[in-house]
C-alpha cells in the first residue's frame, strides 16, 4: 500500500490500513521508545500511547511524504516518552551537578574520542543500543536528545525544565560512561562476542 | 573540521538511527482494542445528532398528541361542566377534574334509589350532594308523592342540620334542593347571610318550587330542565347536573328566577393551544474560541488568542405553541459568529496566495535547527519568504515541500485575522413560563441544529514559526452539520393582548462540533442575549 493510501485509510479508520501502519512502523518506533525508556514494560506503554495519538491525529497530517510521516510519528513517540520521564527526571537531573572537567583532563578526554572511530563501527548498533539503554535515565535522555535528535542544550533545558548547565553535565557524564563501557569491552576482549 | 566529540556523536547516531525492535505481540492487540473503543465512541458521537433529533421528535409527538386529545374532547363534556368553583389557579384543576369524574360516576346510579339519599346531609363529598340535588329535581315525575313526604320531613329537620353546616355550601345545596320538589319552603334567615353559593342554592330552590310538572313551560330560565321530561332518566340527569352546576353564581339579583349567563369561565384543562410567531435578534456577549486546532499535536506549539468580534449575531423567526405554562418552540435563524485571532508566533501572510518562482535560496542553520529561506524580488526589494517547511531530524534537514512553484507567504511577525462562520440554524426548545400580570418570566432549553453555509478566514497549519495558512473554505465543507444545546431565561412583557416583547439571555454550548479531515474543529460556546417581539394569533 502506498503511503498516501495508508494515511488516507488510517484517516478513515480502515482497519487494514491501521494494521499495515502498525506492522510497518511499530518496530522502529519501539526502538525509539526503548532508547528513551529503558524499562521494556514502560517502553511498551509509551509506544501504545504514541500509537493511539498517531491514529487519532493522523487526520491532521496533511503531507504525503514517507519521511515526513515517519518524522511526525517519531516526534510524537519521543514526546510521549519524555512526558513519561519528565515527572521524576527533573529531580534526578538536578541532584548531582558536578564539574566533571575536574575529574578528567580535557586533553585525555578529547584524545580518547579519536580511538573510538573504528571500535564503534565494529561494536555494531545492537550492542551500542544496549549500552545506551544501560545509561541512567538522566544521562540517557539528554544523550538521546542531543546526539540522536540533534537538539541544542537550550532546547533540551526547555523541554526537560532543567538548566543548560545540567544538560551539559549530563551529556558529559553520558559520554564518559559510554566510553568506559566501550573501554570495558575492548579491555576484556569481548568485542567479538558482543559483535 | 569536526571536533572529536562531534565525530563520536555522529558515529553513535549512525548506529542508533535505524534500529528496529519488534514490539511484544500483545501490544498490537491492546492498541487495536483501544482503537476499537475509540471508533465506537466516534460512531456514537457522530450519530448523536440523529439520536437527539429522534428524541426531540418523540417529545414533540407526545406533546402534540396530548394537546390534540385534550382540545378534541367530546361536546357533551364541554357543554356540561362549568364549575363556578373553578379558579384560575392551577391547584383547582385537579379538583375540577375530580368533580367531573365523580359526577359521571354518580350518573350511573338510579334516580329512585337516590331519592332516599337526599337526607344524607352528613356527606362531605360535594359531588354526592350535587347528585342528590339532581336526582331529586329530575326524578319528581316518578316519585313526586313520596318525595314530597320525604321532603316535608326533611324540611322540618333541615334547619337543625343546616345550623351545623351552614358554611358548607354543598350540603346546603343538598338540603334546599331536597325541599324544592316539595311545597315551597321558606328560606331561613340564617341562609340569607350565607355566602354567594348559598344564594345560588336559593335560586335553585325557588325555581324548583315553581316548576310544577304542568307549568314548566312558563318558567323562565329553566327551560332546559323542562325539556328533560321526555328523556330517559340518565339523560335527564345529565342535563340536570349540567344545569345545576351552571347555576351557581349566575343569578340575577333583581329577578331571581332569571338565570343570567355570563361568559363561561375558561376551563384551562381544555384550553386549546395558543399559537404565536416571534421574531428575534441576538448577539454574543462572551464567546469561547471558535476555531479549535487538532488535539494532542505535540509537535506544534501554536500560540494565539481568540476574542469575540462583531458581528456575532443571530436573527430568526419562530413559532410557539403554548398551553398554560408549557410551550414548545421551533424556528429558523441566520447566525454568523466571528472571532478575532492574534498571534505572536505564526509567520503568515494570508494575502499572498500566489505561486512564484524563487529567485534566491539560502539556508540558515542555528542552534534551533535549520530552515531554508527563499528570496523573492518584489518592487526591486528582495523579500524573505518562508516557503519550505524543513524538518530537523537526526541532525539532517528534510524538505517536506517541493521548492519549485510552491505556495509562498510573506513573513508576518504579529499576524491578526478574523474568522467568521455563517449558519442556518434550526432551534427547537421546550420551556416553562409563569406570568405575573403583564410580565412573564420563564426558562427554555433545547437543541440547535446548525448548517454551515459559509466561512471566511484562515486556519494556521504547520510548525511553530513556520506556519502557513489554509483558508477556512478549503478546510470546512459547506453544509456540514453541527449541534448545540441552548438554555435561556425569558423575560417578556405583554404590551397588548396580542403583542409581547421578549428579552432572552442565553447560553449555548457545543455538542457536536463541525470538524474537518485535518482535525480542525469549529465549536461554539457562547453567552449572549436576544430581544424580540411575539404576535399571538
Amino acid at each position: 500500500m502506498e503511503i498516501i493510501e495508508l494515511i488516507d485509510g488510517c484517516r478513515k479508520w480502515h482497519k487494514k490500513a491501521q494494521n499495515e501502519l502498525y506492522d510497518k512502523y511499530a518496530p522502529r518506533l519501539f526502538a525509539v521508545s526503548l532508547r528513551y525508556v529503558a524499562d521494556r514494560d514502560l517502553a511498551r506503554d509509551v509506544l501504545q500511547e504514541a500509537l493511539i495519538k498517531i491514529y487519532k491525529n493522523i487526520g491532521s497530517f496533511t503531507l504525503t511524504d514517507d519521511k515526513a510521516f515517519y518524522c511526525w510519528m517519531h516526534r510524537i513517540t519521543v514526546n510521549t516518552a519524555l512526558n513519561h520521564l519528565r515527572k521524576d527526571l527533573k529531580n534526578k537531573l538536578n541532584t548531582e551537578i558536578q564539574n566533571f572537567e575536574n575529574e578528567i583532563s580535557n586533553d585525555t578526554y578529547e584524545e580518547s574520542f579519536s580511538v573510538y572511530d573504528e571500535i564503534i563501527a565494529c561494536i555494531g548498533s545492537r550492542a551500542l543500543f544496549t549500552m545506551v539503554g544501560e545509561l541512567p535515565d538522566g544521562y540517557r535522555t539528554v544523550f538521546n536528545l542531543y546526539v540522536v535528535e540533534g537538539f541544542s542544550h537550550k532546547e533540551i533545558a526547555e523541554q526537560l525544565d532543567i538548566t543548560i548547565n545540567t544538560s551539559k553535565t549530563q551529556l558529559f557524564k553520558a559520554r564518559k560512561m559510554l566510553m568506559s563501557k566501550i573501554n570495558g569491552i575492548v579491555k576484556n576482549n569481548t568485542l567479538k562476542e558482543v559483535v | 573540521m569536526k571536533s572529536p566529540e562531534k565525530n563520536f556523536d555522529e558515529l553513535i547516531k549512525q548506529q542508533l538511527s535505524d534500529i528496529e525492535i519488534q514490539p511484544p505481540a500483545p501490544l498490537k492487540k491492546q492498541v487495536f482494542g483501544k482503537l476499537a473503543m475509540l471508533a465506537f465512541f466516534r460512531y456514537i458521537k457522530r450519530n448523536s445528532l440523529f439520536v437527539l433529533l429522534l428524541l426531540m421528535i418523540s417529545v414533540l409527538g407526545i406533546f402534540s398528541y396530548n394537546a390534540s386529545r385534550e382540545t378534541g374532547s367530546d361536546p357533551k363534556e364541554n357543554n356540561g361542566y362549568k364549575s363556578s368553583s373553578y379558579k384560575t389557579d392551577n391547584e383547582n384543576d385537579n379538583t375540577a377534574a375530580q368533580k367531573n369524574q365523580d359526577i359521571t360516576f354518580d350518573e350511573k346510579k338510579s334516580d329512585a334509589t337516590h331519592n332516599e339519599n337526599t337526607t344524607h346531609n352528613s356527606n362531605s363529598n360535594t359531588n354526592n350532594n350535587t347528585q342528590d340535588l339532581a336526582d331529586n329535581t329530575t326524578g319528581s315525575e316518578k316519585n313526586i308523592q313520596p318525595e314530597t313526604e320525604h321532603s316535608a320531613a326533611k324540611t322540618a329537620v333541615a334547619p337543625a342540620i343546616n345550623n351545623s353546616q351552614k358554611r358548607h355550601d354543598d350540603n346546603l345545596t343538598s338540603n334546599l334542593a331536597t325541599s324544592a320538589s316539595g311545597t315551597p319552603t321558606e328560606i331561613l334567615p340564617e341562609y340569607e347571610n350565607n355566602d354567594h353559593t348559598q344564594g345560588n342554592n336559593l335560586a335553585i330552590n325557588k325555581s324548583g318550587t315553581a316548576l310544577q310538572e304542568t307549568s314548566n313551560a312558563a318558567a323562565s330560565g329553566v327551560q332546559e330542565i323542562n325539556k328533560t321530561t321526555g328523556y330517559s332518566p340518565n339523560v335527564r340527569t345529565e342535563f340536570a347536573i349540567s344545569e345545576m352546576l351552571t347555576l351557581p353564581g349566575l343569578i340575577d339579583t333583581e329577578n331571581s328566577l332569571k338565570v343570567s349567563y355570563p361568559p363561561a369561565p375558561v376551563n384551562k384543562m381544555r384550553q386549546p393551544l395558543s399559537w404565536s410567531v416571534g421574531m428575534n435578534i441576538g448577539h454574543s456577549l462572551l464567546q469561547y474560541p471558535l476555531t479549535r486546532l487538532p488535539e494532542n499535536r505535540d509537535d506544534d506549539t501554536y500560540s494565539y488568542s481568540s476574542t469575540l468580534y462583531y458581528p456575532s449575531i443571530t436573527a430568526g423567526i419562530d413559532i410557539r405553541a403554548e398551553k398554560r405554562h408549557l410551550f414548545f418552540e421551533a424556528g429558523v435563524q441566520y447566525a454568523r459568529f466571528t472571532e478575532n485571532i492574534k498571534s505572536d508566533n505564526v509567520l503568515i501572510n494570508p494575502q499572498n496566495h500566489q505561486f512564484y518562482n524563487f529567485t534566491g535560496q539560502t539556508m540558515n542553520v542555528d542552534t534551533g535547527g535549520g530552515s531554508y529561506h527563499y528570496f523573492w524580488i518584489c518592487d526591486s526589494v528582495p523579500r524573505l519568504l518562508d516557503s519550505v517547511w524543513t524538518w530537523k531530524i537526526d541532525t539532517t534537514y528534510l524538505n517536506l515541500y517541493d521548492t519549485v512553484n510552491t505556495k509562498v507567504y510573506d513573513t508576518l511577525h504579529h499576524p491578526e485575522w478574523r474568522n467568521s462562520y455563517t449558519f442556518i440554524e434550526l432551534p427547537l426548545s421546550v420551556g416553562w413560563q409563569y406570568n405575573f400580570g403583564k410580565l412573564n418570566v420563564g426558562i427554555k432549553t433545547g437543541p440547535i441544529m446548525s448548517l454551515l453555509v459559509g466561512t471566511k478566514g484562515f486556519v494556521p497549519s504547520g510548525r511553530n514559526e513556520q506556519a502557513y495558512m489554509n483558508t477556512l473554505d478549503s478546510e470546512f465543507k459547506k453544509f456540514s452539520m453541527g449541534l448545540s444545546w441552548h438554555i435561556a431565561t425569558m423575560v417578556s412583557y405583554l404590551i397588548n393582548e396580542r403583542i409581547l416583547l421578549e428579552c432572552q439571555p442565553y447560553y449555548r454550548m457545543n455538542l457536536k462540533s463541525i470538524s474537518t479531515s485535518s482535525g480542525y474543529a469549529m465549536k461554539n460556546n457562547s453567552l449572549g442575549i436576544t430581544v424580540g417581539v411575539r404576535y399571538f394569533f
